[in-house]
């Protein structure tokens, strides 16, 4: 049974508009139908690039029940793959492994190359003979997804209907186009996992506005007062918040991390938060830029998957630093758990109406919502 | 003499599978791919050489050029011309790889 809610009053302007109806955050069948409309027809992150670092690295990852296979091939190459056999669709690697010379399937043993071709087909046309005229290996490929690695996260468009991933994302392409550089990630202490009782969508609304620190963040607040934050919003495309006062952290003697090259001023003490619609979380700074990936797995349930990453290798950082600058960004994602798990609690409410937007600080916000919505409506039009 | 020769290769064979070592695995059924050639018996080489060339595959080694080449010549699997350079991308599996008395 699909349920349609309401969408009009979303897709307002942001003085008049009301938030998405509580359907979306609680009920399993629009949790379904955003599964399609809003995540499987978008770029949406489902991995990062630094996990299959190496030729042949595969890592299995479950996408909202869609398992998925990133492989880094021999050109260096992540490709994305539908994790199923062709032939009677075992699932081909259940655990993160280096591929040697084949992906071979764990039952009847055929075997893909890491570009996702089907190579062999062991005994497929009796004992002893690998061919057989009804087993053409050109059309049995793996199923590749569509997949586009930015800012080290893995982006895929499942039902391969998106426009371009830089056609889709152009206009935050251009806009962070400084930070197209080499990104190293900051080792095994720049990345930890948070798991929330919510909506996956809270967590975007919540990252998206400023509106919020003096009062959950009154530590980041001290330094990065509310007045020194503006609002990122581009209708249709992405949001976020930007900061003018971004302070780098500093070890004992003063030390700073490596800044990325050739920035210009604005980034001095400039730093920028973003949503890159639907489930990605991004922030840049001179020195630093983290993803957060929004692993949705129910529709009360997400798991944040952040990675902190500098502009040299972890080894060249200055000691300690980067725990630090990894524990400073732990907190302040920490303190939004009770908002992002709290917003979820609300919305069992039955009498809210979606809410009312602050016109001044709630654009962001208002901005994704309008996204979604025209997400929505864009998959029941067709 | 033949058979006491064919029975430790099964029992080896069989070791290798329960160890999961596919470049053993390879070089086993390589072995009694190339015993059942020699002996005229093409049917039997050929499925001894699937096996192989699917553990050789596996392993990342280059070894499965040459069997693959085996299947290619008796019609049993179509030639893959990238297979010489297997190991160029693929480091050799580390594990053991010797079979004591075979
Ligand atoms: S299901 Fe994969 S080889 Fe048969
Ligand atoms: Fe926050």
């Amino acid at each position: 049974m699909t349920i349609h809610t309401e969408l009009g009053s979303v897709l307002r302007s942001v003085a008049e508009a009301r938030g998405l109806p509580n359907a979306h955050y609680t009920d399993p069948a629009v949790f379904a139908e955003e599964r399609q409309s809003v995540l499987f027809a978008n770029w949406a992150g489902v991995g990062f690039a630094k996990d299959v670092p190496e030729t042949g690295d595969a890592k299995p990852v479950n996408f909202l029940g869609m398992p998925l296979l990133l492989v880094r091939d021999e050109d260096g190459g992540v490709n994305v793959y539908q994790n199923t056999c062709r032939h009677r669709g075992m699932i081909l690697v259940e655990e993160p492994q280096k591929i040697r010379g084949a992906i071979r399937c764990p039952y009847h043993s055929w075997c893909y190359t890491l570009k996702g071709a089907l190579r062999t087909t062991p005994h497929v046309g009796g004992p002893g003979r690998s061919i057989h005229e009804d087993i053409k290996r050109d059309e049995l490929g793996l199923i590749r997804i569509r997949s586009y690695v930015w800012q080290d996260v893995v982006f895929v468009n499942i039902d391969g209907k998106a426009p371009a991933f830089e056609v889709a994302n152009q206009h935050l392409l251009e806009r962070w186009k400084e930070f197209d550089q080499p990104l190293y990630h900051g080792g095994a202490g720049a990345s930890f996992t948070l798991s929330l009782d919510t909506n996956w969508k809270l967590a975007v609304e919540n990252y998206c506005e400023s509106y919020h620190l003096p009062w959950v963040h009154p530590g980041l607040n001290s330094y990065s007062r509310l007045e020194d934050h503006y609002n990122i919003e581009e209708r249709g495309l992405y949001s976020g918040q930007g900061s003018l006062v971004y302070r780098q952290l500093k070890d004992d003697a003063g030390t700073v991390f490596p800044d990325f090259g050739a920035l210009s001023d604005k980034w001095d003490t400039g730093s920028e938060y973003i949503a890159v619609y639907p489930n990605v979380l991004l922030g840049v700074h001179r020195d630093h830029t983290f993803a957060i990936l929004l692993e949705p797995v129910d529709q009360t349930h997400t798991i944040e998957h952040v990675e902190i990453y500098y502009a040299r290798p972890a080894d060249d950082l200055p000691k300690g630093l980067s725990d630090r600058n990894t524990a400073q960004w732990k907190e302040v994602f920490e303190e939004d758990i009770f908002v992002v798990e709290g917003m979820q609690k609300g919305r069992s409410g039955i009498f809210f109406d979606g809410g009312k937007f602050s016109p001044a600080m709630d654009g962001p916000t208002h901005n994704f919502h309008h996204w979604v919505a025209s997400q929505i409506e864009a998959g029941r039009s067709c | 003499m033949q058979e006491l020769s064919d029975r430790d290769l099964d029992a080896a064979i069989m070791a290798a599978h329960r160890r999961d070592e596919p470049a053993a695995l390879a070089r086993l059924y390589g072995k009694a791919a190339a015993e059942r050639e020699a002996a005229g018996d093409v049917d039997a080489a050929c499925f001894y050489y699937t096996q192989a060339y699917v553990f050789a595959l596996s392993a990342g080694l280059n070894v499965a050029a040459d069997f693959n080449e085996r299947l290619a010549f008796h019609g049993r699997d179509e030639i893959q011309s990238d297979l010489r350079s297997l190991q160029e991308h693929f480091p050799p599996d580390a594990s053991p790889i010797d079979e004591p008395g075979i």
